[in-house]
Parts: structure tokens; sequence; C-alpha cells
């Protein structure tokens, strides 16, 4: 279903971290360094809204790691406009991001 | 995951129980979803953590906070599955997940929306649960809280406390097979050596094996040990605090000398912070001079001992107790010797009779804090009332009771959790009173604190009395339906079983408030008769100086005497001063030595165990200056020198057990260490109250000073409490008698310096908070009881108002109707009396051991109470009663 979303500082983030190749809900926490709460119920709105489609990785790969599957999102069409939105409305969005250290969880 | 169940960590398994419980409040297919995203996200990041990362707090504190939030995601998707689009009522929901965060909004809403209930039921619970935490903090750190040694509860004292020998510490270390070791120990302290003065630092004296007994380490270097308490013995063990109010730091403390009069000392190790040493205010221990060969027999230690392992404090009781039957056999006691000595767990002994006074007053104020969530409950049933349309409204849109009533209960609970909180707070400053008004001595005093104990006692008990709170109101209004509240409105709203309801709450309030009226009376009255009982001397007026000089200076008695003499003129002269004289110890405030006596005609006892009598060595003029009443026979005086006959005076229940044919002047005695020769008796003195106004006069034996100098000389106790009678207020001297002593001797330390009057005050200090305190808590009560029953009372005359009009308008006078009110009113508060005589009947018992001759159940005292509340609820339901009187019937009828 589709609803209108209003442009937020922190669904723009989001957006951004996906785009800039943090598909993973911990990994998109890890990299924008926003509050624990809203990331995930940031990516639903977004998914709801129709901005992005997600996925279960392959499963080959996370059977070779003995783990289950993790849930991965990419950006639709509609996605990448809204981004584009919010890099104008926002200035300096891109370099919010940062680099998770490689011991963070 | 692939890790078997077992094999996996806490913290791994606490997180997928979070999860797991967030998913199951999630509907439909989204639960699992969300699951198995999560528990994927979980795994992956533990994978990564490593067993190194595993490791670090920090690291897992990150992941229990990461996964905690997922609640965040898991309440979104609920959301989105309940709406579509918009927020709709959530009156109506039934979801349990959203429940409580809104019962939550909607209490505070209500609470927001009527301040004045709000705050007086607020400050109420605030009151009530502040005053009992403040007293459950004084009660946990004084009796509850477990002495920081090792296994306190094998450490048991000797009782009565100093009043044993080093020869009997000996035997009972050699024959009391049931401990692992024994103690001596006496208050005491040093003079402590710097420019400006000698400063007297407090610290007992302790045997060897002290430390053992209590079984602590030492902070730095060691403890005192056997071999220690030997002569030629200069070790000492200060306390940490000691050390850096001395130094300035901590450090280096271990071989450091100091200066003591008496020889210098080595320090040989420091206590670990805030460990103490059964004496109060301890800051250094010293050790005990416990040598083989020492004559001296003097009754004045404490014991301690700590139980072998495997032995139970009974069997420790049968072996002293067989071995005191022993001796008092083969010496040929009277029946009664011995028998006061026993064995008690140390923490019994140090908390002692405070113990029994403080539980009483966590009971009543317990008993107050109940009283007060009924008011509250009055409270909150009338605004239930104003309600009732709200909840009818919603109980016809659907609302289960269930949820009615939990939304109550949870308004009911976040008043009382606040009030709880604020009670906490402002148990702070109720400590620091309450620490204030307790006497100093009180043991274990400086181990309270407001803590987590606390908070928890505050958050639990305010826990019981929201559900208590908001029971009654809860119910009675889940029980609506639309129809009876219709009907009700008619008539102002109030069913039968509410009135009956309310009416209870009044009666068990009434009761609740007699019953601690009752006991604040007893012990109110016990205290009167406690501070009346007379001590034997004339107290007002009299100031006592403890002077302390150093025993070097004097190698002669004529020294001493010469000494005492001239200070003794000295402080004759200051003005206001009548007359002065010295006494060994103070009376109340100090037991003195007991001695062994035995009659000179009679065989000496064997052992060495004789009769104890109290050893006190007073100037001529003490029975003039003290305003002793002389029984029979004459003073010391003049003529009683060292060189002439030694002689005695006896006190009048020495003289009655040890000579009760009578005649005792002319007679003598042998006292046991004080002198080889025979005492004669010379005279008969009256009791005085030496041990405490409440305890039985204890057997003295009054020696002239001038016959005792070499025994003090010889044990280089040289310290003299001089006494002065004095016209007007004693206290204005002090310093003049301070400045006095420096003048005559800038070395001699003022142990002590305080008037009788209030030697005698600070002795009743326990008894007086305990009173003052519960009469607090009483008269709290009744005000609380008569708000109560004002309340109630008022609250019928307004739903009666139609019945009361037709009444006046049918020609009934204003006066029936004033009776008519006011009647049912004290019927009210006679039940609440009824049942309140019972229950302070039933709970005198507890009081008997707390109370000075009087019986608890005093009927001239009850009946005060029972006055005192006939007056108060007349008050209460007068008010109400008379304005029924007053109700204009046409005013009345015409709002219906």
């Amino acid at each position: 279903m589709t609803r209108r979303l209003n442009i937020t500082y922190a669904t723009g983030i989001v957006l951004l971290a996906v785009e800039h190749g943090y598909p993973f809900g911990f990994d998109i926490m890890d990299a924008t360094g926003l509050p624990d709460g809203t990331v995930y119920p940031a990516l639903r709105r977004l998914e709801e809204a129709g901005m992005m489609v997600s996925d279960w990785e392959p499963f080959e790969e996370a059977r070779r790691e003995k783990r289950p599957p993790r849930r991965y999102y990419r950006l639709t069409a509609a996605g990448h406009q809204m981004l584009a939105a919010a890099k104008a409305k926002f200035r300096g969005l891109e370099m919010v991001l940062g680099h998770p250290s490689p011991g963070q969880a | 995951m692939d890790l078997p169940k077992t094999r996996q960590p806490w913290s791994l398994r606490l997180c997928r129980i979070w999860l797991g419980w967030l998913a199951a409040r999630i509907p439909d297919h989204r639960a699992e979803r969300f699951l198995k995203e999560w528990e994927a996200e979980l795994a992956y990041t533990w994978q990564r953590l490593g067993s190194r990362g595993r490791d670090d707090p920090g690291a897992r504190l990150r992941l229990f906070c990461r996964v905690f939030f997922a609640w965040r995601d898991a309440w979104h998707l609920r959301r989105t599955h309940l709406t579509s689009g918009r927020k709709r009522n959530d009156l109506l929901s039934e979801s349990t997940m959203d429940d409580f965060l809104l019962d939550l909004r909607f209490a505070f809403r209500g609470l927001r929306k009527a301040p004045g209930f709000t705050a007086v039921a607020l400050l109420t619970l605030a009151l009530g649960l502040g005053a009992s935490t403040s007293i459950y903090s004084v009660v946990r750190g004084i009796v509850w809280q477990p002495l920081p040694y090792p296994e306190p509860d094998r450490i048991l004292a000797f009782e009565p406390r100093s009043s044993f020998s080093k020869e009997e510490l000996r035997r009972y270390q050699a024959e009391l097979s049931s401990f692992q070791s024994i103690a001596a120990w006496v208050e005491g302290g040093a003079k402590l050596l710097a420019e400006g003065g000698a400063q007297y630092v407090q610290g007992p004296e302790v045997s060897g094996e002290f430390f053992d007994v209590l079984g602590i380490s030492p902070a730095r270097g060691r403890l005192l040990r056997v071999g220690d308490d030997r002569r030629g013995g200069d070790g000492l063990v200060v306390s940490a605090t000691f050390w850096r109010q001395l130094r300035g730091q901590s450090e280096g403390v271990v071989g450091q000398r100091l200066p003591f009069a008496g020889g210098e000392r080595v320090v040989v190790g420091t206590l670990p912070d805030g460990m103490p040493v059964l004496q109060r205010g301890a800051r250094l221990v010293t050790p005990l001079l416990m040598e083989e060969d020492e004559q001296w027999t003097g009754h004045y230690l404490s014991l301690v001992g700590r139980l072998r392992p495997g032995v139970s404090t009974r069997s420790a009781q049968a072996e002293l107790g067989a071995l005191l039957d022993r001796q008092r056999e083969q010496n040929g006691y009277p029946a009664d010797w011995g028998r006061s000595v026993a064995l008690i767990p140390l923490q019994d002994h140090l908390v002692g009779p405070v113990r029994t006074r403080l539980l009483l007053l966590l009971g009543a104020v317990l008993l107050t804090l109940l009283i007060a969530t009924v008011n509250v409950t009055h409270l909150l049933l009338a605004r239930s009332l104003e309600r009732q349309s709200e909840m009818s409204l919603r109980s016809a849109l659907g609302a289960s009771s269930g949820r009615l009533v939990r939304q109550l209960m949870t308004e009911a609970t976040l008043l009382a959790t606040l009030g709880g909180i604020l009670g906490y707070l402002f148990a702070h400053a109720g400590v620091r009173g309450l620490i204030a008004l307790l006497p100093a001595d009180t043991p274990r005093l400086e181990e309270v604190t407001v803590d987590l104990w606390s908070l928890g006692f505050a958050l639990g008990v305010s826990g019981i009395t929201g559900w208590l709170v908001g029971l009654a109101p809860a119910l009675k209004s889940a029980r609506f339906d639309l129809r009876t509240a219709l009907a009700a409105g008619s008539r102002g709203g109030q069913t039968a079983g509410r009135k009956r309801l309310r009416a209870g709450l009044v009666v068990a309030e009434v009761a609740l408030a007699v019953a601690l009226l009752s006991a604040a009376g007893v012990l109110v009255t016990s205290f009167e008769r406690l501070r009346s009982v007379p001590p034997g001397f004339v107290p007002t007026g009299l100031l006592t100086a403890t002077v302390a000089p150093e025993k070097q200076r004097f190698s002669t008695t004529e020294e001493l005497e010469t000494y005492y003499g001239e200070l003794e003129d000295r402080l004759a002269a200051l003005p206001g001063v009548e007359s002065v004289t010295s006494v060994h110890a103070v009376p109340i405030h100090e037991t003195g030595w007991r001695m062994g006596i035995y009659r000179a005609d009679r065989p000496a006892p064997k052992d060495r165990m004789a009769p104890l009598a109290l050893w006190r060595p007073v100037g001529n003029e003490w029975m003039a200056t003290g305003g002793l009443t002389m029984l029979a026979g004459r003073r010391f005086s003049a003529m009683d020198r060292a060189e002439s006959r030694p002689v005695a005076i006896l006190n009048e229940t020495a003289a009655r057990e040890l000579f009760p044919e009578g005649y005792a002047v002319g007679q003598s005695l042998f006292m046991s260490w004080v002198s080889k020769e025979p005492l004669e008796v010379v005279g008969i003195v009256g009791d005085v109250k030496a041990t405490g106004l409440g305890l039985a006069a204890p057997r003295m034996v009054y020696r002239p000073f001038s016959q005792s100098l070499a025994k003090l000389l010889d044990i280089g106790f040289v310290q003299r409490s001089l006494t002065m009678r004095v016209a007007g207020d004693p206290a204005v001297l002090a310093s003049a008698v301070r400045q006095t002593v420096s003048d005559h001797d800038p070395e001699a330390a003022v142990l002590f310096l305080q008037s009788m009057d209030s030697v005698i005050a600070e002795s009743l200090a326990s008894e007086q908070a305990v009173s003052l305190l519960l009469t607090l808590f009483a008269v709290s009560a009744l005000m609380l009881g008569a708000v109560g029953l004002y309340g109630v009372m008022e609250s019928s005359v307004k739903e009666q108002r139609k019945e009361l009009s037709i009444r006046l308008a049918l020609g009934a006078s204003s006066r029936q109707l004033f009776r008519r009110v006011l009647l049912h009113g004290l019927g009210l508060g006679a039940l609440g009396s009824v049942f309140g005589l019972a229950l302070a009947l039933a709970l005198g018992r507890t009081l008997e051991t707390l109370v000075f001759e009087i019986q608890p159940g005093d009927p001239k005292i009850l009946a005060a109470v029972l006055g005192v509340l006939f007056l108060v609820a007349a008050v209460a339901t007068g008010v109400p009663a008379w304005r029924a009187g007053r109700a204009d019937p046409i005013v009345a009828l015409r709002s219906e």
C-alpha cells in the first residue's frame, strides 16, 4: 500500500545509507548513528510507502557462515526520487554518514 | 540458530526471549517476519563480536540496548495493523500491549484534571510513606543490618557488660570449650600529646584475642594480637579516618610512633574504613594489660567470644550455666549468685532495648500510613462518584469491567507510586531528623543510611498502598451499568453498598486511631513516671567535671592529694559555687568498678568470687554536696586518713543484703583487692540509682578518697570527677571550669563536663524520643480519622438533603435533625472505639517490656483516650450536623 510520507531527516538518512551500500538493519544503525529505536520504524514506513523493497539474502551465503539469512533493503525508483528530494532539502546530508569500525556490533 | 539451546550464553538467550515476547504481541504474519529479521541481525552481530568482543561488557551493553529498542519496531508493526491511516479510539481496543502505556497516559491526564484531589491525596500519601520509609531506614540500619564481621551470628557477648574481671576471662578461656576464643574489652581512650595541649582520643582497650573474635582483617599492617597485651606492649591500631585527620593522608601509617601521655606508641596497622569496634566513636584500639601475675580482680571488663565451629549458642549457654552452678556450690554462694550472667549474640547485646522501641515505632507508623490510605480511599470514592457518567458510557460502549478496573487501579497505583517517590525524597530529611532526635549513644546510629533498601521499601509499600486504595473504588465502579447509573443519579448517587463501605472505612480508621492513642498514652505516662523516679541525690544545680591529669607527674599519694585539694579550692572560688567535692565515677553516666564483698565475721568465699558491690571512693563532702540522705552512722571526715582505720559507708541495699539482721554500723567487711584489712562500716546512706533511673540501685561501698589514693595511684587511675553545687544554672560555669582546670594544669584533659540534670535527661533520651514520636503518630492518626469522619458525614448529609428537607417541611425541628445526624456520627465513632480498645488491649502485651511501672491496659489511660476521641468526633460530626439542621427545604426540593 502506498501512502504519503513526509521527508524527514531520519528517513533521508536511512535512504542514503541503503543507497550507499548498507542494506542490512544493524549496519544502517551503525553507519547512520541514529538512535536505535528510530531506524526500523523508518525502514517500515519507507517500505510501506513503496520507497524500498526488501528480501532475504541468499541462503548459501548465510548457511556457509552458519547463521540465519538477514533481510536486506533496496531503493525503488520512487525511493531514489525521494532521496534526491531529501538531499535537496537537507544540505550536507551526504556528510553525515560515518564508517562503522570493525569491532562494533 | 545452530547452537543447541543449552550452549547459548545467557546474554544471547535473554535477547532471544525478549524478541520472542515482542513477536507474540504482533499479529499475523508480521510476527514471523519480525522475529526472523531480528534474530538474523542478532546472530550476525554475535558472530562478528568474536570471543574477545563478547567479554567486553561495553559491547554487550550496546547490543542489549539495541535489541531492547526492537520494541519500537514491534510497536510500529502493531499500530499499523490496527489503523488504516488514522488513529482510532483506543478505549475500545482489546489489544494488550498498548494498554499499559495507554492506561498510564489516561491516569496522568485524570490526575491533572483534578489538581485539588491530586494534591491532597499525593501529599497525604507522600507524608505517610515518607515517615514510614524514614523509620524503616533507621530500623534497618540499627536492628536488621548484620554486623560487618565474618559470620557475625557466631560472636556472643557476655552479659552484663562491664562486670567481669581479668581473672574471670582466664577462667572462661580455660574452661569453656564452646568458644574458640574469648576476649575482653573496656571503653577507654588515650591522651594524644600535641602542641596546644592534650587531645583525648576515644577507643577501646582490648585483650590480645579481640580481633580473633571479631574476625576482621586490617586495611594496612596488622591488628593487635596475643603478646601485644603484655607489659611493654606498645602497639596501637588506628582507624583510617583518624590517621587521615592527623596526617592528611593514609600512606606511611604503619610503623609511625605517636606520643601519648603514658609513653609512645607504635602504629601497627589500620582498620578498614568504617569498621566498628564495639565502642561508639572509636578512633583507635590499644592493648589491655593482661599479665599472668596481675593481681587485680576488678570487675569492669566486657567479654565477647567466638563460638567454635559446629557449636550452638544454646550449648555454650548450657556450658556457662553449668560452670557457674559448680562455683555456686563450691563456695556456698546465695541461690541468686551468677544468675544474671548470660550469653547473647553480639548484635542483640549491642542493640538491646532499642530494638523493641524501634520496632514499636515501625508498627505505629505503618498503622498511621494505613489510616492515611483509608483517607485517600475516601477521596477516591468521592471522586469516582463524579466520574460515574464517564464510567457508564465506557461500559455501555463495550469496555469490559475488567478493563475499567485495571484503569482505575492504574490510577491509584500511579498516585501511590508518585507518593512513594516523594516519600523516599522526604525520607532523607526524615532520617536526619530522627538521627538528631535519638540519643547520641544509640548503638549503630552511624550505620543508618537512606539507600536502595529504603527506595525498595518505599516503592514496595507504595505499591501495596496503591492496590489497597484502588481496590474499593474500582470494584464498586466496575459493576455499574447504565440503568443503575441513571437511577442513582436521581438519588444523589450513593448506593447502599457504597454508604456501608464508607462507614466501614471510617470505623476502621477510628479503631486504628484509638489503638495508637492508647499506646501513645501508655508510653507517655511511663516516661513521666520514669522521669520522676527519685535518683537518690539532688541533681539540680550539680555540675560535674572529670579531670584526667598525666599519671607520670604523681609519685606519691600526697602529691595526688595536694593536686586535687588545690584544684577543689580554685573551683570553690568561682562565683556561684557553693561547695566542691569529688567522686570516682559520675552516677548514671558511669558504672564504676565492682569488687567482691563479704562479711568479716564469716569465712572468705573460695575462688575470690563473692557477691559484687560498686567501689566508690568519694570526697568527704560528697554526701552533703550531692544531697544524699544519711540513714545511720556518720559521714566521712578529716579523721579518716590514710593511716587510720579503714572505713566504709554502705548504701541501703548493700547493708540490707550483707547484714540482713540489721545494725550494720560498727560491723566490718572485706572488699577484695581494695583493702587487705577489713573495712569498718561507719554509716549507711540512702540508695542512689547509680546505673539508671529505671534499674534497681546496685550495692555500693563508699570509701574516703584519702584511704583510696594508694590503690588508685598503684593502677595509674589518677582521674577524678569533681562535682560542684552551683547556685543557678550550672551550664553557665562550664567554660570557667575548663579554664580553671587549664590554669591549674595545662596538660590535664577534661574528659566530661555536664550538669547532672542533663546527665539524667540523656539517660532517658531514648524513651523520650519514642514517646514523642508515638504521640506525633497518634495525633496525626486522630486528625486523619477526624477528617475521614467529617468527610463521610458531610457527604451523607448532602445525599440525604432531599429527605431531610421533607422532614423539615413536615414540621421536624432543626434541633431534631441536628441530633439525628450527630448521633449517627457518634455512633460510628463509638463502634470504632470499641474495636480500637479491643485492638489496644491485644497489642498491650508487646508494650509491657517497654514501660515502667504501668500496665498497658490501665483503665485511666483508656478512659482519657475515649474522652479525647469523643470530643474530636463530636466536632467532626457536629459541623455537618449543624448544617443539616440549617438546610433550607425550598432550595433543596427545588434542586431536584
